[in-house]
């Protein structure tokens, strides 16, 4: 099936980078790097330049903290999704939030997708995305609480679990009207995960592709990086790349990255070792 | 894969030749296997299906190494006026009003080389029908057209277990012969039947043989006109030398930009028996092909350069020659 991200349609075959765009102050990755707008957009031309199809933008770090209210939330992402949309009409815009409120705005606003990391906490998203013909991104948290770090959480078969969560979440949103070829699935990696789940899921990643649904990837420094090899944030790009290149070998379609070019560079090249995508330029030994 | 010898003369009746020979490179990047998101041979390759399809639609020979008869399948195919897996010749002669003469095609990769023959004298007709197949089974479909003043011709062939059973159609325009050619065989003998039809009164009417062991076919229908068609499309593989930089698949051969030079003027010429295929082959040129040329060139074909570089350190040339 056409993936269809809002305003844009992606073939069957196609892998999409979605570059992380922080408007936030303590984001884990950037400490607030593109806390201003203006940093932001230019981080927003950057991973345009440099191949992204998508940008995620996000008002609210992951990782608990100071409380943000969906006053604030809209304030730091809408105005912004609207400047982005006006400049960059061929983006596809995603929105990272669990907020209905916040998501109706952003796609009033021009946003795509709506990225709901927190596995559908606002059972009311699902219709922000209907109403505006958007995206959505459905994804397992194993039921944890938004902005909350997992805690002896176990999972008989995270596999399991991840694939009957999100796939129950794909179906409530199309219940609700949005359109099916616009419902990706995620695993989550370390949201409600320890590392272990995460690697797991990694390991087992084609079973969630086999759903039919497309699958989101967000491995991007992540904790479960950092723990397999004892490296801090900032040190974790070779193990990111490397989950990449496992989870593009097992047919994921979506990658939410902070590194675009390096991200792009394995998965075609992953895809092209899997038969899935041909070389760019072969004239070795052909002329 | 071999070249047929000239159909038979007919006796009273005209004559009408058009041939096509066009030469293109061996360059395995043209391969549809070998794609890659951009075209490292763009230009190239738009050269080659220009030429190639200026064959027409009727039965190509390939003169090429097995490399460059793929390359010249695929160009084909791309074209679209070729039934990829019948390489083959078609000829077609009668006298007297009677149909067709003689027709041979051949095919190749696990199909049928299939040879099919028949001849015409006086009214009468004798009918030999040929079929061989290797790697156990075959099939082979043939199909050929003309106009004003030739004939167009189809043909299917199918073998099995070296079997063979063969088809022929061919019609044609303007007050020429149509004919219509069905035949079978099995256990190595043939049957077969041969229907041909004409507009305008022209060229002969139903023909109908049957053959075993030795042909026989027996002749409904009354005589026409003299025919005698040959068409002839040819399309040839082969390329200079493959040392022209450092970079070339042979790496440089100081000898390569003289030997590519000596072998253009003998290609414009139309007479590659001066070529030096010794220095050729160490050179890395793919002449299998290009070194038959004089075997089908008509003598003062108009000869036309459609491209002429070396890009990737191996001369390419797309030439025609026409007659």
């Amino acid at each position: 099936m056409t993936l269809k991200l809002g305003r844009h349609e992606f073939a069957d075959d196609a892998t999409l980078m979605m570059a992380i765009v922080n408007r936030t102050p303590d984001s884990f990755y950037d400490q607030g790097a593109t806390w201003a707008e203006d940093k932001a957009f230019d981080r927003v031309a950057l991973v345009v330049e440099q191949g992204a199809e998508i940008v995620d933008i996000g008002g609210i770090k992951a990782a608990p903290g100071v409380e943000i209210g969906a006053a604030e939330e809209k304030s730091r992402v809408v105005d912004f999704v609207a400047r982005v949309r006006e400049t960059y009409p061929g983006l596809v815009i995603s929105v990272d939030t669990w907020r209905a409120e916040v998501g109706r705005a952003a796609c009033a606003a021009g946003a795509d997708v709506l990225n709901d990391a927190w596995g559908g906490a606002d059972p009311e998203l699902v219709d922000a995305a209907a109403e505006h013909d958007a995206a959505i991104i459905c994804t397992h948290t194993g039921g944890v609480t938004p902005r909350t770090r997992p805690y002896r959480i176990e999972y008989d078969d995270v596999v399991a679990a991840a694939i009957a969560d999100t796939v129950a979440y794909a179906e409530r949103a199309v219940a609700a009207g949005v359109d099916p070829g616009s419902v990706v699935i995620d695993p989550a990696h370390d949201f409600g995960k320890n590392t272990f789940h995460s690697l797991e899921l990694t390991r087992r990643l084609d079973e969630m592709v086999a759903t039919g649904y497309p699958v989101l990837v967000s491995l991007s420094n992540k904790d479960f990086v950092g723990e397999t090899l004892d490296l801090p944030v900032g040190e974790r790009l070779t193990g990111t790349l490397a989950a990449t290149a496992v989870s593009a070998l097992a047919g994921a379609r979506v990658y939410r990255v902070h590194e675009v070019i390096e991200t792009r560079q394995v998965v075609d090249m992953v895809n092209t070792i899997a038969g899935r995508r041909l070389p760019t330029r072969a004239i070795r030994g052909l002329q | 894969m071999s070249l047929d010898t000239p159909p038979l003369v007919p006796r009273g009746g005209y004559s009408t030749t058009d041939t096509t020979v066009v030469l293109v490179p061996g360059v395995l990047a043209l391969l549809p296997e070998y794609a890659g998101l951009t075209d490292p041979v763009a230009e190239l390759r738009a050269a080659c299906l220009e030429a190639v399809a200026r064959l027409g639609e009727g039965p190509v020979s390939i003169l090429a190494d097995p490399q460059g008869e793929r390359v010249a399948r695929a160009l084909l195919s791309a074209v679209g006026g070729f039934e990829a897996q019948a390489p083959g010749r078609l000829r077609t002669s009668t006298t007297d009003g009677q149909a067709p003469g003689r027709l041979r095609t051949s095919t190749t990769e696990g199909e049928a080389p299939g040879r099919l023959r028949t001849s015409t004298t006086d009214g009468q007709a004798s009918g030999r029908l040929r079929t061989s197949t290797t790697e156990g089974e075959a099939s082979g479909r043939l199909r050929a057209s003309a106009t004003e003043g030739q004939v167009a011709g189809r043909l299917r062939a199918s073998a099995t277990e070296g079997q063979a059973s063969g088809r022929l159609r061919a019609s044609a325009t303007e007050g020429q012969a149509a004919g219509r050619l069905r035949a079978s065989a099995t256990e190595g003998q043939a049957s077969g039947r041969l229907r041909a039809s004409a507009t305008e009164g022209q060229a002969p009417g139903p023909l109908r043989a049957s053959t075993t062991d030795d042909p026989v076919v027996e002749v409904q229908g009354a005589p026409a006109t003299s025919l005698e068609t040959t068409t002839a499309s040819y399309l040839v593989v082969g390329n200079g030398s493959a040392c022209r930089t450092e970079k070339a698949p042979g790496f440089l051969d100081d000898r390569a930009a003289a030997f590519d030079d000596a072998l253009r003027s003998a290609l414009v010429a139309g007479d590659v028996s001066g070529v030096d295929l010794a220095l050729g082959r160490e050179l890395l040129a793919s002449l299998d092909g290009i070194s038959r040329l004089g075997e089908i060139l008509a003598p003062g074909a108009e000869v036309t350069i459609d491209y002429d570089d070396a890009p990737l350190g191996v001369q390419y040339w797309v030439m025609r020659w026409e007659s």
